[in-house]
């Protein structure tokens, strides 16, 4: 017996009472510490990598979401300037000026000429001028409906000017159809000789016509609210749900990779199933700090939300709710690739009816009343309710983006658990 | 009576009764039924897809069978806890994670087991001294050889210093040297009563290892085969 084996059975009979898998809660939380501590190792040089990005992002990030929060671009009561140029100092523009002024998110209205209307704009006095032609509506008499308005946007306001500009095109249709169909009435009874009833037939066949352009609108004009404003909340609630998201498909890429092969099954034997799962969704978690927290600092300093807890609350479940999910499609008997592209599948499958992508008022009726079932559509509502609140989630709704979490641990417990009955 | 029985028990081996197992409709391993004495290395010998690696990895409660018993030292296969106190299983792949040092992957394997710090740097003092690895412990794995890497994998098998060894193909892509310390380890082992059962497609090296070669074809032993008569 040479020197080693010496030592090696001394070391050995040591600890004869000593299991050699861990049995005690100790040994396995020992046990699972390591192995804890082994993926975190494994993933330290990404995860300093997005510390570094992120913290820099931020940086960036917070003086001109706060420039832009004290610019109060999105805030509900913003006032706006316009000019009116009407050269020919027409009967419909004095009208149309005296109409406007009593417009409530309208702060002042001009009436100006061309040149101007120009230097208010250069000047950030108005946030766009818009032009009326002498012939406004001489192709209304002649039947065709045709955009006679110029407009002329501040690029420095961009949102705020494209907003303005699309409800000053739908009232200038709105007002074109009207006058047509008015005047349409006075046309057919003049030509029918006065004949009121056919006159009226025939006007209430054109006004009709006229209604129809408007059936498709309904959607734009549902809310009422400013809808780059509703856009960019709803980017900014889709950025966070896709970041908290993604530390997911590491758990897929890990579970995977490791599933069914000799690793997996020495460590198995030793350390059980669950350690190495839990690690592994932890692991994620720190992840998901790394990606998320970032943001909803900068959103903080920027005082866009004023409270944390809520959204981050939110943005937990639906991480843990697309960890477990993906625990349970990473060991599912399949070919790598195959899995992986199950898992992307579901990833964005989950965003499009989860209104990430698109609000979902966009879908058919029968689509949306479906799409309000899946896991993150309630999440995707919850956060962009805090965005628009200031952070504030009324309890009930942060529950309810929690409901898919106890199905998906379900799921994963019971795939990570299920013993092997193939190769 | 019953005091001696169980001592009898305990005295037992491997012991493996009509073990079946079919894979995606293909019976892998029939009614395959073999004892094994404490103090032994048998070897599995048989051509690929034999059923040896599926024998293993049922052996190391890795594969649930589909009929059977097996036990060993009186310790059923499906008192799970304890049969893998019991059992070491050095897989056929290397297994390790090759980013770590070979000083870092025995820290680690030692670790996971939740064994307090004092037994486990012991444990992983004495591996680092094993000759078989003792020369290259400051390492990465990846940088490793074939052989080395191997050598590596097997003293982390050994960790614990389980009674029943299971080991797959132990000896693919090991050079010769590497092939020799390795034997001579396993037969050291069986000195000091552990029981060690090896898979290989290598009948020659089986040979001169191995107090008995069982060979399995097609998922059973065939008549003839010394293993299967004496039962």
């Amino acid at each position: 017996m040479n020197g080693h084996d010496r030592r090696s059975s001394a070391a050995a009979a040591q600890r004869e009472d000593v299991a050699t898998v861990p049995v005690t809660s100790r040994e396995r939380l020992r046990s699972f510490l390591v192995i804890f501590r082994h993926d975190l190792r494994t993933a330290r040089t990404g995860l300093l990598a997005a510390v570094l990005a992120f913290t820099a992002l931020v940086a960036l990030l917070s003086p001109l979401l706060k420039n832009a929060e004290n610019n109060k671009p999105f805030s509900a009561d913003m006032k706006l300037s316009v000019s009116i140029v009407d050269e020919e100092d027409s009967f419909f523009g004095t009208l149309f000026t005296e109409v406007v002024k009593d417009v409530q998110y309208l702060d002042q209205v001009h009436f100006d000429t061309f040149e101007k209307a120009q230097e208010r704009l250069d000047r950030d006095e108005t946030i766009l001028f818009v032009t009326l032609p002498p012939d406004m509506f001489e192709q209304t008499r002649t039947g065709s409906v045709r955009e006679s308005i110029q407009l002329y946007l501040n690029p420095r306001k961009s949102m705020e000017a494209a907003s303005l500009a699309t409800l000053i095109r739908q009232y200038y249709f709105a007002v074109d159809h009207l006058y047509s169909a008015v005047f349409g009435y006075q046309r057919e009874y003049m030509k029918l000789g006065g004949d009121e009833d056919e006159s009226w037939q025939q006007t209430t066949k054109h006004a009709l016509n006229s209604l129809s352009a408007y059936f498709t609108k309904h959607r734009f004009v549902e809310k009422g609210s400013n809808p780059d404003r509703t856009a960019v909340f709803h980017a900014l609630s889709g950025i966070l749900i896709l970041l908290s998201f993604l530390p997911a498909l590491g758990v897929l890429y890990q579970t995977s990779r490791l599933c069914r092969t000799d690793l997996e099954n020495r460590l198995t034997l030793i350390a059980g199933r669950i350690s190495p799962a839990v690690s592994r969704v932890l692991t994620g978690l720190i992840w998901w700090m790394v990606l998320v927290f970032p943001w909803l600092v900068a959103l903080r300093l920027a005082a866009v939300l004023k409270t944390l807890l809520p959204t981050a609350l939110v943005l937990a479940g639906v991480y843990l709710m697309a960890a477990c999910l993906m625990l349970f499609v990473g060991r599912a008997n399949a070919a790598t690739v195959s899995v992986y592209q199950a898992g992307w599948l579901i990833f964005f499958a989950l965003l499009l009816f989860g209104g990430i992508f698109y609000p979902t008022s966009l879908f058919p009726v029968w689509l949306r009343m479906g799409a309000q079932f899946t896991p993150l559509h309630a999440s995707m509502q919850a956060v962009f309710t805090a965005l628009t609140a200031k952070g504030s989630v009324s309890p009930d709704r942060v529950l309810l983006s929690f409901w898919s979490v106890p199905p998906a641990l379900v799921l994963a417990f019971v795939r990570v658990k299920r013993r092997r009955s193939r190769a | 009576m019953i005091a001696e029985k169980t001592k009898e028990r305990m005295n037992e081996g491997l012991i493996v009764r009509n073990l079946t197992k079919t894979l995606r409709g293909t019976e892998v391993l029939r009614n395959l039924s073999f004892d094994q004495p404490k103090g032994s290395i048998y070897g599995i010998s048989g051509d690929n897809g034999a059923g040896k690696s599926t024998l293993l990895k049922i052996l190391a409660s890795v594969l649930v069978p589909d009929g059977g018993q097996i036990s060993y030292s009186g310790i059923p296969l499906s008192g799970r806890a304890r049969w893998r106190s019991l059992i070491g299983y050095v897989p056929q792949e290397i297994a390790l994670d090759d980013r770590l040092r070979v000083r870092e992957t025995l820290e680690f394997w030692a670790a996971v087991r939740g064994m307090p710090a004092s037994i486990r740097r012991e444990l992983v003092k004495t591996a680092m001294g094993d000759p078989l690895i003792a020369d290259f412990v400051d390492k990465a794995l990846r940088e490793c050889s074939g052989g080395m890497a191997r050598r590596v994998s097997l003293v982390v098998g050994l960790f614990g210093d389980p009674a029943l060894l299971l080991l797959d193909e132990p000896f693919s892509g090991a050079d010769a040297h590497s092939r020799s310390l390795m034997m001579e380890r396993l037969r050291h082992l069986r000195d000091r009563g552990r029981t060690i059962l090896v898979a290989s497609h290598v009948e020659n090296t089986l040979t001169a290892l191995c107090d008995r070669v069982l060979h399995l074809e097609g998922g059973h032993f065939p008549d003839s085969n010394p293993g299967v008569a004496a039962l």
